[in-house]
């Protein structure tokens, strides 16, 4: 039997998956970062094929803020998008952290 | 072979190179020509250094270089321009170098919602162009045609695998299983 954990209402603050985790972590300085960015300063555990639909699922559940820049970078053609965290990220991502770093206990 | 691996050696002196804009009426870059000390060349200099430029990218580099129609008349040593080249001309008052490689992506647009061109596909195409032209910019050839490739790759992964997965997920989850 694995342990399968639910939402209650005592846990308002869902449990987020580590690829998550590793965003919100990228963004918690509180500065902005775009997606590239955040791959490179991921050292891996980021992917470019996945990091934009993460990205756009975090932003609908409020963890993160994003707009689009207003100059086009000079090497480009088209705006970037800067993400920063928002306070219900932070908070997710507190929770994350607390979760991993108590101990499992094993039922007897 | 031969030619390839000469060209894309380090040691070799830089050629004058390329700095993007975004022309708006023609999502085409549009690029100074810049000598070694990164200052704008005169307009035959510049031409005939960004012929012999795109002539070296453009036969390792078929898919990915384009270039405008710029005529130089090397009779009369003077420069017949198309309108194309003098619309862009007039834009910036430069010259135009590379069409973006990106341009098979904006293809895709129509067929995606705006939410999902914002948040996905135009990040994508921002990230690709930025990866592109730095290993252009570093005369890595080579590296940009592997940029090209990966992201195509991951714009394909990012707006046609991943939707697929997430409704595979959704049904996975109503199924009960994995309780």
């Amino acid at each position: 039997m694995t342990p399968f954990k639910k939402n209650t209402n005592e846990d308002q603050i869902p449990l987020i998956s580590n690829i998550e985790a590793y965003v919100l972590s990228a963004l918690s300085d509180g500065a902005e970062h775009y997606g590239l960015q955040m791959i490179k300063d991921s050292e891996g555990r980021l992917k470019r094929g996945t990091i934009y639909v993460t990205l756009s699922r975090m932003e609908a559940k409020g963890y993160i803020k994003s707009r689009k820049e207003k100059e086009i970078p000079p090497h480009g053609t088209v705006p970037r998008r800067q993400y920063r965290i928002d306070a219900p990220g932070e908070a997710a991502l507190e929770k994350w952290i607390a979760f991993h770093a108590t101990p499992i206990k094993v039922l007897a | 072979m031969k030619d390839l691996k000469y060209k894309t050696q380090k040691s070799e002196k830089a050629p004058p190179f390329v700095y993007g804009w975004y022309n708006k009426n023609s999502s085409h870059v549009v690029s100074y020509i810049l000598d070694e000390t990164n200052t704008p060349m005169k307009t035959s200099e510049a031409l005939k250094a960004y012929h012999k430029r795109m002539a070296e990218i453009s036969y390792s580099f078929p898919d990915v270089a384009h270039i405008f129609t710029i005529d130089v008349n090397s009779d009369s040593g003077k420069e017949t321009e198309s309108s194309e080249s003098k619309k862009i001309k007039d834009f910036h008052n430069k010259k135009v170098i590379l069409r973006a490689p990106t341009r098979p992506l904006w293809f895709l647009i129509p067929f995606f919602s705006k939410k999902t061109m914002d948040k996905i596909l135009l990040p994508c195409i921002a990230d690709f162009e930025e990866e592109y032209f730095e290993a252009v910019q570093e005369n890595r050839l080579w590296l940009a045609r592997w940029k090209c490739i990966q992201h195509y790759t991951k714009t394909f992964v990012a707006v046609i695998i991943n939707p697929f997965k997430s409704v595979l997920e959704f049904i996975f989850k109503l199924s009960g299983f994995g309780k």
